[in-house]
């Protein structure tokens, strides 16, 4: 005691040394469930972080529209030759759509549901996000009050971004996908009998393995998500950089380059399972 | 620093970081703008404030975009102390120093924080890690420059100020 307390500064730092460790250990079993105080503690970030996001992203966006001009009407340009190549494959494609409205009633007699039928869309903005952490975690401004609920799927307009790690009525933190020790299963884009699976590296990117060793894939194809687990079907993952064989352990290995650019994300779609 | 200067001071921070702070980054690298006050404050100011409201913010960020809670108030705490020792042996009043404390403030808490984190959760490899740390010790430096030059110069007492003791003898 006499000890105690003529140290009395160092024994104060390691009882908070302390307490902070069993707070961290705390948390790590109990991952993915905030308590009481740290839910409270997001909801008034939040209520405080969204109009400072959106201010920022408005004097950017105006700053960046002005900057852009001339790269802007570079995009105009081809887009207008665009356009013209989309009008020539639209009647191509009424002809098509003939076809896929006939199979649509045929589907509809038969009370067919279509696996997009069992999903909802909640468009979501970013509004805080910390580039300094360790982590590709970030808050978007819906939650629980628009039927957002944990796990639920993030994709934006590039694909797949991760998975709802915590929810509260107005706000949701999402984890990413190069994050998590979740695994996703692919198929290749090209050849869509080509499937296998993929999580976080550690490093910023993807990387996993090819069910069937032998299978042709190369550098460049294209992954989509096979929706076998907690990802629908058909979202882009990301592109292959790298192909090896693992002599070992007889794996083919793939090295992703994600779809998605995680330091800049401003908009999101969360995809909310329906119960049928 | 009082408390009722501290606390706002960490509040933007934290604002800042989290929202606005997204349009300055290089190399996918942000400044660490609450680690920088848990670096200058106990180094340029009597007390214990940068440290104590340092821990809070750590455990908030914590909350806000980890996984684990803890980790980031954990290194914030043992650079704060670590700042608080060198502000014995370092003259206040240079820019050297504040690249020293930069330096040493920032490799120490991503190198605790990141053993800590990697106890638990199977992160970044340490090559990696330290790929990035060259980026956020050269932010962390620019960003406590700028504090020095507009604050920090202020807590720091010259010959002609009154109320001079001796133990600020060393910075003549």
């Amino acid at each position: 005691m006499r000890w105690y307390k003529e140290h009395w500064r160092l024994s104060v730092v390691l009882l908070v040394l302390l307490i902070l460790l069993a707070v961290t250990l705390l948390s790590y079993v109990n991952q993915g469930s905030n308590s009481w105080i740290g839910k409270r503690i997001e909801s008034a970030a939040t209520f405080v972080q969204e109009p400072i996001s959106s201010g920022g992203n408005a004097v950017a966006n105006t700053i960046k529209g002005l900057f852009q001009f001339r790269s802007i009407l570079e995009e105009n340009e081809k887009l207008k030759e665009e356009n013209k190549k989309l009008e020539a494959e639209l009647i191509e494609a009424v002809l098509s759509q003939q076809e896929l409205s006939e199979l649509q009633k045929l589907s509809t007699s038969l009370n067919y549901i279509s696996p997009a039928d069992n999903y909802k869309h909640v468009t979501a903005s970013v509004i805080a996000m910390d580039n300094s952490h360790w982590f590709n975690i970030f808050t978007i401004n819906e939650g629980t009050d628009k039927g957002i609920v944990k796990d639920a799927v993030v994709i934006n307009e590039d694909g797949l971004v991760g998975r709802v790690y915590e929810v509260g009525a107005d706000w949701s933190k999402v984890i990413s996908v190069i994050d998590e020790d979740n695994d996703v299963s692919f198929q290749v884009f090209r050849d869509l009998g080509l499937l296998g699976i993929l999580s976080g590296d550690g490093s910023g990117g993807l990387s996993g393995y090819m069910l069937d060793d032998e299978a042709p894939v190369i550098k460049g194809d294209v992954l989509i998500t096979s929706g076998m687990e907690l990802y629908p079907r058909g979202i882009p993952v990301g592109k292959i950089t790298q192909v090896s064989k693992d002599k070992d352990a007889l794996l083919q290995k793939v090295t992703v380059e994600p779809a998605v650019d995680f330091s800049n994300i401003q908009k999101v779609t969360v995809i909310i399972a329906v119960a049928t | 620093m009082k408390y009722r200067f501290a606390i706002p001071l960490f509040l933007s921070a934290f604002l800042i970081q989290s929202t606005l702070i997204n349009y300055f980054t290089f190399f996918g690298k942000a400044p660490n703008l609450l680690l920088c006050l848990v670096i200058l404050l106990p180094f340029f100011y009597e007390g214990y404030q940068g440290l104590v409201i340092g821990v809070v913010f750590g455990l908030i960020q914590d909350i806000c975009f980890s996984v684990l809670i803890g980790p980031t108030a954990i290194g914030f705490l043992l650079v704060g102390i670590l700042m608080k020792v060198i502000r014995q042996r370092l003259e206040w009043d240079s820019i050297i120093s504040v690249l020293s404390v930069a330096v040493l403030g920032t490799c120490v808490y991503y190198l605790v924080s990141w053993r800590i984190i990697a106890v638990f959760i199977d992160i970044y490899p340490l090559f990696y890690m330290l790929k990035g740390l060259f980026f956020v010790v050269v932010y962390n430096f620019f960003s406590m420059l700028l504090f020095y030059l507009v604050i920090g110069k202020r807590a720091v007492k010259h010959p002609q100020d009154k109320g001079m003791t001796g133990s600020l003898i060393h910075y003549y």
